[in-house]
């Protein structure tokens, strides 16, 4: 039994509740002991570094005086926050403490063994696309990811649960990250974009890491921007932009030249969005998967039921 | 504008940011590696690498009036790519902040709004209360929105409809908390930031109540947090475009 101090975060603690009990099922099963810092706070996400330097190292920083006091390790499973909580590391040097992302923290070697060893139920036949997204890989400066243009971590946990995973090059593209409360328009592009390319990797699902990022892909498939607003989106973007700047990432299926939400953009066929804790906990046979599937935008149940996984 | 006197105000932009830590920006060569590889550019009126050279060409209230500050989404793509070592991502940062600093109106200013409507929850209770959030930033955007003419009352019954649809969808999936998860040491956050504590105004005008306090400025101070979008409306609106 080894004690991790455990950072949940706002979105764990909301929102995001199913990857939070999930990975709690997960450590339970692998002898790991949470340590939930005592009373700890927002990191302030990017809110606070958008309007606050200041504020948003003080929030941060006020977390790691915690984390030291419960122990050497640390485990932020949101993107956002393991991205504050190394940030305020980096810029007020002194706090001895390793902040872990979960894909990091499960994908040492004697973690894969462990989970290897444990695996109850392995999850043949299921094809899917890991999905890292920006804040537990860029910059690298601030987060020491080793290949932040070509992460693997996750593949690999995601290959030890015995998922086959597809390839494809959007492992760590951009979802939109907040953009969703205030410009979903702009998210529901970006991940229309991500949900094609999965489909286009012949994905069943897509796996991710972060609670932004799931809720981003899950809700942008269950909801569908007017298409007016679509529209107004389309002509402010064209004229404004200058020559030699195509989109970097053409949508696969168009011509590779416009940025433009492409028509009927919506994807036949959604693609569930799961957490990586969650098939963990699946494999191993542990925690309440029912409860979380209930909570997903898009119902993973069909698409579980099909390649012959309990679903109760 | 009585906040573009101040000393913080009138120093140029490039000053202002190479004062915080961005003196690498005078490294840029304009290879667009940043630009080629944003995510948002879909969006934008300024391109990020045409950010840079502008604040190198003291354009700055082009800068500063832009979309692109506001549509950025710290991606940290172009930090990560910059063969000059030029943090771009904490650019945009020093410039959204540099935005409320200098109450320029704002291109976006749901954004900023949400921005608020975020911290707000944070200094109130420590955390993020995702309902009470949500229901703060949607009636001071709808608002807004609707003083300002950028919504008529049609786009504002839809935004309404869509907005409710969500909301039920993840009340049904039990995917909102219903309460606040508050945290003991309120007064430690409360005194965070880079100004005195009026300047988390969000935070003390919503513990007064209504939202619309949010954005009708009675909590005026200098602070970059709590500015309130009503003071760049009353003071600085219209002068910049
Ligand atoms: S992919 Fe989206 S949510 Fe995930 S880290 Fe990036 S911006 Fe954040
Ligand atoms: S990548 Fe760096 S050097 Fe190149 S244009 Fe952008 S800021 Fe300038
Ligand atoms: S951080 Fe902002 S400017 Fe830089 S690549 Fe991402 S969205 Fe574009």
């Amino acid at each position: 039994m080894i004690q991790v101090g455990y950072y949940p975060g706002c979105a764990l603690h909301g929102t995001a509740a199913e990857f939070d009990e999930s990975l709690r099922a997960v450590c339970h099963a692998l002898d790991i002991r949470l340590a939930e810092l005592q009373d700890w706070n927002c990191c302030g996400a990017s809110s606070a570094h958008s309007l606050d330097d200041q504020l948003a190292v003080d929030l941060a920083e006020r977390n790691l005086r915690l984390a030291v006091q419960t122990g050497p390790d640390l485990l932020a499973p949101c993107a956002a926050c393991f991205h504050r909580l190394k940030t305020a590391q980096k810029q007020r040097p002194g706090y001895e403490v390793a902040i872990w992302h979960v894909n990091e923290f499960f994908s040492r070697p004697e973690r894969l063994s462990q989970l290897r060893r444990r695996l109850q139920r392995p999850l043949q036949g299921l094809r899917a696309v890991p999905y890292y997204g920006c804040l537990t890989q860029r910059q690298p400066k601030i987060t020491d990811a080793p290949q932040p243009e070509w992460p693997t971590s996750m593949d690999l946990l995601m290959e030890a649960l015995g998922i086959q995973v597809r390839r494809w090059s959007y492992k760590t593209d951009c979802c939109g990250g907040s953009l969703e409360v205030a410009r979903p328009d702009l998210v529901e592009h970006l991940c229309n974009r991500l949900v094609r390319a999965a489909q286009e990797a012949d994905a069943d699902c897509i796996v991710t890491a972060c609670p932004m990022c799931q809720a981003n892909l899950d809700i942008s498939q269950a909801m569908a921007v007017p298409m007016a607003q679509k529209a107004s989106l389309a002509l402010q973007s064209e004229p404004n932009r200058p020559e030699g700047t195509s989109s970097p990432l053409p949508s696969p299926g168009q011509a590779g030249l416009s940025n433009r939400p492409a028509e009927g953009a919506t994807t036949n066929g959604h693609l569930p969005v799961f957490y990586i804790t969650e098939l963990m906990a699946l494999a191993l046979g542990v925690g309440k998967p029912a409860r979380w599937w209930q909570r997903h935008m898009i119902d993973p149940r069909p698409l579980l039921a099909q390649k012959g996984f309990p679903i109760e | 504008m009585a906040s573009l006197s101040t000393g913080v105000a009138s120093m140029p932009l490039q000053t202002a940011v190479e004062k915080r830590g961005l003196e690498a920006l005078r490294r840029c060569y304009q290879c667009r590696k940043c630009t080629n590889g944003c995510p948002l550019t879909f969006a934008m009126d300024l391109m990020p690498h045409q950010v840079v050279r502008a604040v190198q060409l003291g354009l700055d209230q082009e800068v500063l009036g832009s979309k692109t500050i506001w549509v950025c989404a710290a991606c940290q793509t172009c930090s990560t790519r910059c063969p000059n070592d030029i943090d771009i991502a904490h650019l945009m940062d020093l410039l959204r902040q540099e935005n409320r600093r200098r109450q320029v109106e704002p291109a976006e200013p749901e954004v900023v709004l949400f921005h608020q409507a975020f911290l707000g929850s944070v200094c109130r209770h420590g955390r993020v209360f995702e309902v009470g959030m949500l229901a703060r930033y949607k009636w001071a955007a709808l608002w807004s929105g609707l003083r300002k003419g950028r919504q008529n009352l049609k786009q504002f019954a839809i935004q309404l409809w869509q907005d409710a649809r969500l909301g039920w969808a993840m009340f049904r999936r039990r995917r909102l908390r219903i309460w606040p998860s508050r945290i003991h040491a309120k007064d430690q956050i409360r005194r965070m930031g880079s100004a005195p504590s009026e300047n988390l105004s969000l935070a003390r005008s919503d513990a007064g109540g209504s939202g619309v306090s949010e954005i009708s400025g009675q909590n005026r101070s200098t602070s970059s947090v709590g500015d309130s979008l009503a003071d760049d409306y009353g003071q600085a609106g219209g002068t910049q475009r």
